[in-house]
């Protein structure tokens, strides 16, 4: 069965199917193969822009850690007390990681003022020179409940 | 068509010619000039626009180049190449990267037949050849590559059916829904005669 406007799709069709490309497209189109086959192949340097700018870029990021890092390593002083051996870890660990003190660590002099706690009878002796308040720290007691029975602590 | 073998074995050789390189371009001269107006008129079908068209071309034969050492493998050569070409034409038109349809008057001067007509009458009837071409879009896909490749008389149903990758008869049923459904809505629109 025909359709009522079947004569009239046919015919826009048909001047749909029947269109002329403009004259010399051959020539064109053998001119745009020969420009894109003389393009040079893709190497290392003809990367795309983007992808080299992030390389350089991680590059630097790891040259200043690396640098800042070795920098660190070189002015943080031996702090004397434990030092564990072979525990070091490897990786960017300036503040954990554990070094050998590269000679032993001098035993301070008497009269340095450090460390002057001494025990005596497993008791704790202050220094005769320690300035210290007399009596011991206690909470004042309120004003308005007094506590006959709280120890005088006064000597 | 002897020029260009010459020159395209230039270019797809730089460094040197062999025989195998010179035979593959004398192949690929040979198809822009067997084909390239067949794969225009496929591109045109769906771009409507000549330089859009003609860009379409030119992708589909770089497109063959870059493949080129497939070339012997190839059984018909009209289809895979009308089917990169459709393939081209489809992303593009995904895309949106086309031109508007029909701003260069040239082609309705390439297209319509240079009769004896008047000037008028041409004009109107270019005017309905946009209304009906704009009621072909509105169709649903399938059913409307169907009928833009069965306007290209260069393809048989079989052609068609291999670029689409279906049957003839799926096809066929396509064509018959596609022309039914554009003359209802012909009806619809009231498009004069």
């Amino acid at each position: 069965m025909k359709e009522p406007h079947d004569d009239r799709i046919d015919r826009a069709l048909r001047r749909l199917g029947t269109a002329a490309p403009r004259e010399g497209v051959e020539a064109r189109i053998v001119a745009k193969l020969e420009q894109a086959a003389q393009e040079k192949a893709p190497g290392f340097f003809s990367l795309p822009r983007l992808a080299a700018m992030f390389a350089a870029a991680g590059t630097l990021c790891a040259v200043i850690v690396a640098g800042s890092v070795t920098h660190s390593h070189r002015i943080l002083p031996v702090a004397p007390g434990v030092q564990l051996p072979g525990i070091s870890q490897p990786g960017v660990g300036a503040a954990s990681a554990a070094r050998v003190a590269p000679q032993p660590v001098k035993v301070p002099p008497k009269e340095r003022p450090r460390s002057v706690r001494k025990t005596e009878n497993g008791r704790a002796v202050i220094s005769p020179d320690a300035k210290k308040r007399g009596g011991v720290a206690a909470p004042k007691p309120l004003a308005a409940q007094p506590t006959p029975e709280a120890p005088d602590t006064t000597e | 068509m002897s020029s260009y073998s010459g020159q395209i074995a230039g270019w797809m050789t730089p460094a040197f010619t062999s025989a195998t390189s010179v035979d593959t371009s004398e192949t690929i001269t040979a198809l822009v000039a067997e084909y390239s107006s067949t794969l225009y008129r496929v591109a045109y079908s769906v771009m409507r626009n000549s330089a859009e068209a003609e860009d379409a071309v030119q992708e589909a034969f770089l497109r063959v180049l870059k493949h080129r050492d497939k070339l012997s493998e190839i059984r018909d050569l009209r289809v895979w190449l009308v089917r990169i070409t459709w393939n081209v034409v489809l992303d593009r038109k995904r895309r949106g990267k086309t031109r508007p349809e029909n701003d260069d008057i040239a082609d309705y001067t390439r297209v319509l037949p240079s009769g004896d007509r008047r000037a008028d009458d041409e004009i109107i009837s270019s005017q309905e050849y946009g209304r009906i071409l704009a009621l072909v879009d509105r169709l649903p896909a399938k059913e409307r590559q169907a009928l833009l490749l069965s306007a290209v008389e260069e393809l048989s149903t079989a052609q068609i059916a291999s670029v689409l990758k279906t049957t003839e008869s799926s096809v066929r049923s396509r064509i018959f829904r596609a022309r039914r459904e554009l003359s209802a809505l012909l009806e619809k629109e009231g498009v004069s005669q």
